[in-house]
């Protein structure tokens, strides 16, 4: 924050220099496209929707600045005000209809937006839409004799956009973007509804680019709908971040620094030899940041910076004795925790679980086993929400989750543990679990808590502030589970998370279960490492092509025939009899 | 003529173009089908190929002599053709250069198949080209009009009414070598080696490579194809419809949603998009004003996604 | 003729394979078995190319193929069927096993080896012109294998043909592996999961257990040999 108003007092002070008209306007322009990066990445840099459209709220927050006046006779200062709230109107219209589109359709969608309202308002008759004079009250329709003031409007609006991206990210609100962006489905699992989240994103993002364009449309005192609506307008907005840095508060403001002024001055020197050298050079810096340095020119000098940091961390020792809890051993309390009932999941025709049914007892580890493709992750998948079953139902605690959303089952109390681990590397082990934690506890200092107690119950104590970008694989996976146990589940799905680790990090791994274990949290665990899960599990259960071909005691389950013939085939069983 | 009449006579009159416009449209979306269904890659930059077709096709046709050889009635037809061969090669040195760092093996099994780089490179390099193309050809306008342009055949009275229907030569003929271009592609995709190949890595790039087959040229004889197709569909354009370096931007919609409404994954079904298209557009023009034709594309742009995004022909994107 | 030695393969910090040492000599059946996650489908992928090795060689007629790229490597005579079949959807069955047949060589005696495909699988010259998706499981691992043929190789390496497969489907399908090795001489490396299917056609086999190995020896020696059922069983 500090960074913040040091930098914008330069800024100021350096421009309040200036005496030439053009490069003071230039200069008011540099903040505005900084802003409207700001509010881009806001959006898309956090939630990882690449909007292309963005010139649709630009011109809309123009328009109606322009039309306000020239109608109405409206003053800019409240005129603002409205190009802000249809702003963020806008987005949430916009939002409603594309959300539900993934990947290039969304991209798609966003790009008909101000191509289609460059139509419209060339229809309606917009074509040049010229902001009245007002030469009785100037400073009452923001007209400043003196340019400089433009400057001064625009660095405030563009403070309290980063001001504002200053307080999401380090909140609930940008951390949750951020989960949703690096993994949908892990941050469902955690508990996040994606949707509400992304839809203030965009209002947000709407209001403030609105605003900046609004802005923009008082300094040039024109408004069209090519230089509004335009393609180089949602291009403008994405380079200006992409350059200077994805996701980052300081990126589009030092892209907007670095190319703005560039664009103006080709345009200005050769803009009448050399016409459109403004976009071949944007096109230019677009091409050469996603080919050499796709997260953008900051966070590439900051990685570059970085290295050395990690370099210099000691090696973690895991000391396997130091954590374990020193309570009795936990007895399984007899009761029903989980009941699944006939359920039978099916992918067009082929039925990928039939008629399954198994108890989950309070207080167990329970191992879920069977060969590839026999329905193990899809049992999981269902018992998380991810999957809805056709037919059958789960009970969790007396009720009836059968079709409840994953955050919704999330929030019942039912934790996952995922394969693919995608934490967010520049944040540290802490901020990486804390997430999880927000969607029970409203208080923030407490869900650090919660987030401190399950590190240090998983062996992680010593790296809770480290950076994520340094730890090790089996760190990873610890740390992984840490995020699903903050939240004290009832119940914890681990989905294979002793897959690839060597002997030593597997015993140490399964340590850590068994001490969560022991804290009365019951587990059901699907491993590939029988040698691992005989040890551990309670009982275990067999699926063989979508059916439980058996459910046991380890001892009984592998030395019956059936699971025999599953895994090794009937050949072998069939000599293994003689 | 009574006012039913007319209507009856708009409505023909509309259904025609339609379907002429529609099969040069259809041409163009084949394109980009191609570039996606082999890829998966959104070509933003593909309304520049659009626009280099144009502008390679004029080039031959008045500087190259082509005008002077074949006279101007074949000569802008024949034009059309050779601007594909400029593309191709443009096409080929775009892959090389910048594409084949974002697409083909190296991204096949990363999360999101590398869609972000993709589009954004596309982007970019739609912005240089168009730009470019500003700054090399400057901004007047120019068309290849033949004499065919301003003549039509008379079809009718027809059924014993008074209704007539004007047949533009330049554009009926146009959309016949559309349509011979396009057969002439769909031939090469399903019978020649180079073809199946295509459609091989296309389907599933790992077992391609399994094969012995190099998706990375795949990839690149695609995008070269692609761009090619789209750029000769742009000197047909060109002979009716004046251009200048921006009319990429008119017709990416147009092609989006084409290939969109034909299912993002088959070739034949943009083709099928276009020619509806072109019916939407000419059939719009009864009801709405001149500005709002595109609009109504859009219109339809939004709906297909909201309500159908795998089109009517659709056909399954995911990979194997 | 193919000579692992000491591969190993590392990705994101994890050991797929570790100093795995495994040879198939001309003419040979040798079978891969182990559970899941032993690293059987890293092996194949380290053969053809398609996964990088941390170590070791792979070795083959002689020649290094860390050399080679891996769409090259098809025309040495190494044929991979894939797991889970892997055919081309959109593609017919005449199409799909004609891409396998993409050397010189192999298109020069295409007809040929189009007999011999159609000889061993019938059901394939029935759906010549079916596209090769809207086939069943087993109809496809015969494609799959079809095109593998096509190539006209020296070594087939065949990755869990029977996954997903009905049990007479699944012997179906390794009768005709056998009758591939025993007909053409064609040396045989499969990895499996079932192991008694796989040990009983092989000369050789080896035992994986993560990326490990853990056994070896001849035909006999493993079927007899009670550690495997500890290798996959964990008791």
């Amino acid at each position: 924050m500090a960074t913040i108003c040091v930098a914008s007092l330069i800024y100021l002070i350096l421009t309040w220099m200036i005496k030439d008209r053009y490069y003071q306007l230039m200069f008011t322009i540099v903040p505005i496209w900084a802003l409207v990066g700001v509010a881009w990445n806001i959006f898309s840099g956090y939630s990882g929707l690449l909007s292309f459209g963005h010139a649709a709220f630009f011109g809309i927050g123009a328009y109606t600045v322009a039309l306000l006046m020239v109608f109405f006779n409206i003053s800019p200062w409240f005129g603002l005000i409205a190009s802000g709230l249809v702003g963020a109107l806008s987005g949430v219209l916009i939002g409603w209809t594309t959300f539900r589109l993934r990947g290039h359709y969304f991209a798609l969608a966003m790009l008909a937006f101000p191509l289609a309202l460059l139509c419209i308002f060339d229809w309606l008759g917009f074509q040049e839409v010229t902001l009245p004079m007002k030469r009785e009250e100037p400073l009452l329709y923001m007209q400043f004799e003196d340019q400089r003031l433009y400057i001064v409007v625009a660095m405030v609006m563009l403070i309290s956009a980063l001001l504002i991206n200053l307080a999401l990210a380090k909140s609930r609100f940008g951390m949750a973007l951020l989960a949703i962006k690096q993994n949908e489905a892990a941050a469902m699992a955690s508990g996040i509804n994606p949707l509400p989240w992304k839809f203030a994103a965009i209002a947000i993002s709407g209001a403030f680019t609105a605003l900046a364009g609004g802005l923009y449309g008082v300094v040039l005192l024109i408004v069209t709908p090519s230089s509004v609506f335009g393609m180089l307008s949602s291009a403008q907005a994405l380079i200006v971040t992409l350059f200077g840095g994805i996701g980052t508060i300081a990126g589009p403001v030092i892209g907007a620094l670095v190319l703005i002024p560039l664009g103006e001055i080709l345009h200005a020197e050769l803009g009448d030899k050399l016409p459109g050298i403004q976009g071949v050079v944007f096109g230019a810096a677009i091409i050469t940041v996603v080919l050499s340095a796709p997260e953008g020119i900051w966070p590439w000098m900051r990685s570059k910076f970085q290295k050395k940091l990690v370099d210099e961390l000691p090696p973690l020792g895991l000391n396997t004795d130091s954590f374990l809890r020193s309570s009795a051993p936990a007895t399984a309390t007899g009761k029903v925790l989980m009941r699944v009932s006939d359920v039978t999941v099916r992918f067009g025709g082929l039925y990928a679980l039939k008629d399954v049914n198994f108890d989950v007892m309070e207080g167990e580890i329970l191992g879920i086993i069977g060969p590839n493709g026999a329905g193990k992750t899809t049992l999981f998948n269902m018992l998380n929400g991810f999957v809805v079953p056709v037919s059958g139902r789960k009970i969790f605690i007396g009720q009836d989750v059968t079709s409840f959303k994953t955050y919704d089952i999330c929030r019942a109390g039912i934790g996952r543990t995922f394969q693919i681990v995608r934490p967010f590397k520049q944040m540290s082990v802490l901020d990486n679990v804390v997430i999880s934690t927000f969607f029970m506890q409203p208080d923030t200092d407490k869900a650090y808590v919660m987030a401190q107690d399950a590190i240090e119950l998983v062996g992680l104590g010593s790296r809770l502030n480290t950076v994520v970008a340094g730890l090790t694989t089996v760190e990873l996976r610890l740390m992984e589970l840490a995020r699903a146990l903050a939240p004290a589940p009832r119940l914890l799905l681990l989905d294979e998370i002793l897959a690839g680790l060597g002997s030593s990090e597997t015993e140490h791994v399964l340590k850590v279960i068994e001490s969560i274990r022991q804290t009365g949290v019951t587990i059901v665990i699907i491993e590939h490492t029988m040698h691992a899960m005989v040890r551990l599990a309670d009982r275990m259960i067999v699926l063989d092509h979508g059916l439980v071909c058996a459910q046991g005691l380890p001892q009984d389950v592998t030395n019956n025939p059936l699971v025999i013939e599953a895994y090794l085939g009937k050949k072998w069983s069939a000599r293994a009899q003689h | 003529m009574s006012d039913s009449t007319i209507l009856i006579e708009n409505i023909l009159q509309s259904l025609y173009t339609g379907v002429i416009v529609g099969c040069i449209y259809g041409l163009m979306c084949v394109g980009l089908a191609l570039i996606f269904s082999v890829m998966r890659v959104i070509n933003f930059a593909q309304g520049e190929s659009l626009m280099l077709g144009m502008y390679a096709a004029f080039f031959c046709f008045a500087h190259l002599g082509i005008q002077a050889m074949f006279g101007s009635y074949v000569g802008p037809f024949i034009s059309a053709l050779l601007s594909g061969i400029f593309v191709f090669v443009f096409g080929i040195f775009i892959y090389e250069a910048l594409l084949k760092h974002v697409t083909g093996m190296r991204v096949v099994n990363t999360e999101g198949e590398g869609h972000y780089p993709q589009l954004t490179l596309t982007l970019g390099l739609s912005l240089v080209i168009a730009n470019g193309g500003l700054l090399l050809f400057g901004s007047a306008p120019l068309t290849m009009r033949t004499p065919l342009s301003s003549s039509a055949w008379e079809l009718g009275p027809l059924f014993g009414t008074d209704i007539m229907l004007f047949l533009n030569q330049g554009r009926t003929i146009a959309s016949v070598v559309a349509i011979a271009v396009a057969i002439g592609v769909s031939l090469f995709i399903s019978r020649s080696r180079m073809g199946t190949m295509m459609r091989a890595a296309a389907d599933n790039p790992q077992a391609a490579t399994y094969v012995g087959i190099h998706v990375g040229n795949s990839h690149r004889l695609a995008f070269a194809l692609g761009s090619a197709i789209t750029a000769v569909a742009g000197g047909l354009i060109a002979t009716y419809y004046p251009f200048q370096p921006y009319i990429g931007i008119e017709f990416v919609i147009i092609m989006y949603t084409g290939v969109l409404l034909g299912g993002m994954g088959s070739v034949y079904g943009a083709f099928l998009g276009g020619v509806t298209i072109g019916l939407v557009q000419q059939l719009s023009t009864l009801v709405l004003p001149h500005q709002l034709q595109n609009t109504a594309i859009f219109v339809v742009f939004l709906l297909i996604l909201l309500f159908r995004p795998q089109g009517l022909f659709g056909k399954s994107v995911d990979r194997v | 003729m193919l000579n692992i030695k000491g591969v190993s393969v590392y990705y994101e910090g994890l050991c797929a394979l570790n100093n795995v040492h495994i040879k198939v000599d001309s003419g040979e059946f040798v079978a891969v078995v182990g559970p899941n996650g032993a690293g059987k489908t890293t092996l194949f992928k380290a053969i053809s190319g398609v996964v990088p090795i941390t170590s070791g060689q792979v070795i083959y007629n002689g020649q290094d193929l860390s050399k080679l790229q891996a769409h090259e490597r098809a025309s040495l005579g190494i044929a991979h069927v894939p797991e889970g079949r892997q055919v081309f959807p959109s593609l017919s069955v005449v199409e799909n096993l004609q891409t396998g047949a993409q050397s010189k060589q192999a298109r020069d005696a295409w007809p040929q080896t189009l007999a011999f495909i159609h000889a061993l699988f019938p059901r394939l010259a029935e759906r010549s012109e079916q596209a090769a998706g809207t086939l069943s499981g087993g109809e496809q691992q015969m494609v799959a294998i079809g095109r593998g043929l096509a190539s006209m190789p020296q070594l087939l390496m065949l990755d869990e043909p029977s996954m997903g497969l009905a049990p007479a489907v699944a012997d179906l399908i390794f009768e005709c592996i056998q009758r591939i090795h025993k007909e053409q001489g064609i040396s045989v490396l499969l990895v499996e999961q079932r192991v008694g299917e796989a040990l009983e056609s092989c000369d050789r086999g080896y035992v994986l257990e993560s990326g490990h190995l853990v056994m070896s020896g001849t035909h006999q020696e493993l079927m007899q040999d009670s550690r495997i059922k500890k290798s996959y069983l964990g008791l």
